[in-house]
């Protein structure tokens, strides 16, 4: 689709928007810009490249959660891999929904999981967990406790003295 | 006119993942429909990240049981890139064979629930037999009808052998022979044609902006397929096509499967006659530190996994992405618009498993309530087709007196 290698149509188009680029495989690039850029850069690898978005993986890391964004350009079979990431400590970030729709799901899903809020995300409910988790306790981070969560249980347990065969 | 909302959901008996639709309806039209997921959250990701690197293929391998081998398939691919290397050519072949085998008897599956659903249980009966060849083929082939286990970093598990592989050839002949007489009754009915062209459509653009994968996006004009839009194992080193239709509709939806499924034939054949010789494991030991992206072109479209590891023996994270997920929100452009009784099929045509519910409650705003089971909403589906059979005049029997 394109005339010359996918990587420099990268750079043409997002300029000084880039802060880190590498192609550490035939068929990856891997992209770094800040979390302000990240709508722009969304808008232009979906629409304007013709990709569609596989879909995002956030990670929990020292300085934030690392969100990535995975689009793939069906015609040159090139994935391109858009990464940003959420500072500590409110993890604030512009959505990418509010630009197109596919990504609605994954990032009301990395809301939930990781915490992350998506400014101007057009349908800001969870998606996964059950209504009556508690707030403010995301699982997949990795500070999330292992031991019960006070308030909450998901499934309770009857007592193993309490009769309850009658219920069969 | 009133406007009336009808749940669908959360427990259905016939879908692995419960789901409730929330479908708004004004007389028999529906008019919005909002989906929510979550019952069956089970943390893989999160568990993943506590297991070594062997483990992980048996893990992903449980996310489901008719995609069996995508998932692994994905996971191996994306530790494979970290690795940089690929698996032995023998071993390529293999995985190959497994992962189209998988594809029929996942589409034949679709096929009976949706000819069950539309009230042809001929259909259902036929195409569940003919499934049957291929799980007998898989199980000669890796020992097992499901949950091969067939899949490691830089290669396969287990060898065919060459029993086992005669036998794939000769059920193959009988599972074509069955897939083209498939083809003929789809394509041929004219009661087929008119309960199922023209309904759910899922549009060219919408497709694009859903991100929509697999059999839910090609029969709407979107070419592609990862398999051959990112070569890997045997998919170059053979011949086959992409199928790609026009119209979006149901319809559409079922002739793409069973194309496909004729195209997954050619491929078997020439995966088994040129099967080469040699090695099937490249032997790895560790996997350093890197990040990697694999997809397969799983039967219901797109699986993704990404990968990172430090270097240790635990993947840090593992983002899994099952094609349902893209698929599913197509619901909110394909639903509006169609009859109660076709929101059934349009979804069905998404998710091979999900058709009617257990129960439904149909809940009006004055907060009066009645309760619809599972066998009624198949009743209302099948009503339509036997009132359509009766307008062009094929009725030539009492439906109420065979019904389930």
């Amino acid at each position: 689709m394109f005339d010359k290698p996918i990587i420099d149509v990268l750079k043409e188009k997002l300029g000084d928007r880039i802060k880190d680029i590498s192609q550490p495989r035939e068929r990856r690039i891997y992209l770094f810009v800040d979390g302000k850029d990240i709508q722009d850069a969304a808008r232009i690898i979906f629409f304007d490249m013709k990709s569609r978005l596989c879909t995002a993986t956030a990670i929990d890391t020292r300085l934030g959660v690392e969100i990535i964004y995975h689009f793939f350009i069906d015609e040159d079979g090139m994935m391109i891999n858009l990464k940003t990431v959420a500072p500590r400590p409110d993890l604030i970030i512009k959505s990418v929904a509010a630009v197109f729709v596919a990504a609605e799901w994954i990032e009301r899903e990395m809301a939930e999981l990781f915490g992350v809020t998506f400014e101007g995300h057009p349908d800001p409910r969870r998606l996964l967990l059950a209504d009556d988790f508690p707030k403010c306790i995301y699982p997949y981070r990795n500070d999330y406790p292992q031991s019960k969560i006070e308030g909450f249980e998901a499934f309770p347990i009857d007592s193993p003295d309490k009769d309850n065969t009658n219920d069969l | 006119m009133k406007e009336t909302i009808i749940p669908i959901g959360p427990f259905h008996p016939l879908l692995e993942e419960p789901e409730l639709f929330t479908l708004r309806v004004e007389g028999e039209t529906v008019i919005d429909v909002d989906v929510k997921i979550g019952w069956n959250h089970r943390g893989i990701e999160k568990l993943a990240q506590g297991l070594t690197w062997d483990q992980v293929p048996y893990l992903v391998e449980r996310i489901c049981g008719i995609c069996s081998t995508s998932h692994p398939y994905a996971c191996v691919l994306a530790m494979e890139e970290i690795l940089d290397i690929k698996a032995p050519l023998r071993a390529q072949y293999i995985r190959s064979t497994v992962g189209e085998l998988e594809r029929i008897h996942s589409h034949l599956l679709w096929l009976g629930l949706a000819g069950h659903f539309v009230g042809y249980n001929t259909v259902f009966m036929w195409a569940w037999k003919y499934r049957e060849f291929v799980l007998d083929s898989l199980e000669h082939l890796t020992g097992n009808r499901n949950h091969y286990a067939m899949f490691k970093a830089g290669g396969v598990r287990r060898d065919f052998s060459q029993k086992a592989m005669d036998f794939t050839m000769k059920s193959m002949d009988g599972v074509e022979k069955a897939l083209k007489m498939f083809l003929g009754v789809v394509s041929d009915d004219p009661v087929l044609k008119k309960r199922l062209v023209g309904v759910g459509i899922l549009t060219y653009e919408d497709a694009i902006l859903y991100s929509a994968t697999g059999p839910t996006s090609r029969p709407s004009g979107v070419d592609h397929d990862v398999r051959r839009d990112e070569p890997f194992d045997a998919y170059d080193k053979v011949d086959w096509d992409v199928v790609v239709l026009k119209e979006g509709d149901v319809f559409a939806k079922a002739a793409c499967r069973i194309l496909e499924c004729i195209e997954s034939v050619k491929i078997i054949r020439q995966c088994i006659e040129n099967m080469p010789e040699g090695e099937i494991d490249a032997g790895v030991t560790d996997i350093p530190p890197g990040e990697g992206c694999g997809h397969y072109e799983a039967p219901r479209g797109e699986v993704f996994h990404y990968m990172r590891s430090d270097g240790t023996g635990y993947p840090i994270r593992h983002k899994i992405r099952a094609p349902t997920f893209n698929n599913l929100p197509t619901f909110k452009a394909t639903c509006p618009g169609a009859h109660i009784a076709d929101v059934a099929l349009i979804t069905a045509a998404i998710d091979p498993c999900y058709c009617c519910t257990e129960r439904v409650g149909v809940v009006d705003n004055t907060g009066n309530k009645s309760v619809l089971t599972q066998d009624d909403l198949t009743k209302l589906s099948i009503d339509r087709t036997f009132a359509i059979r009766r307008d062009l005049g094929k009725l030539t029997w009492d439906p109420y007196s065979k019904l389930i």
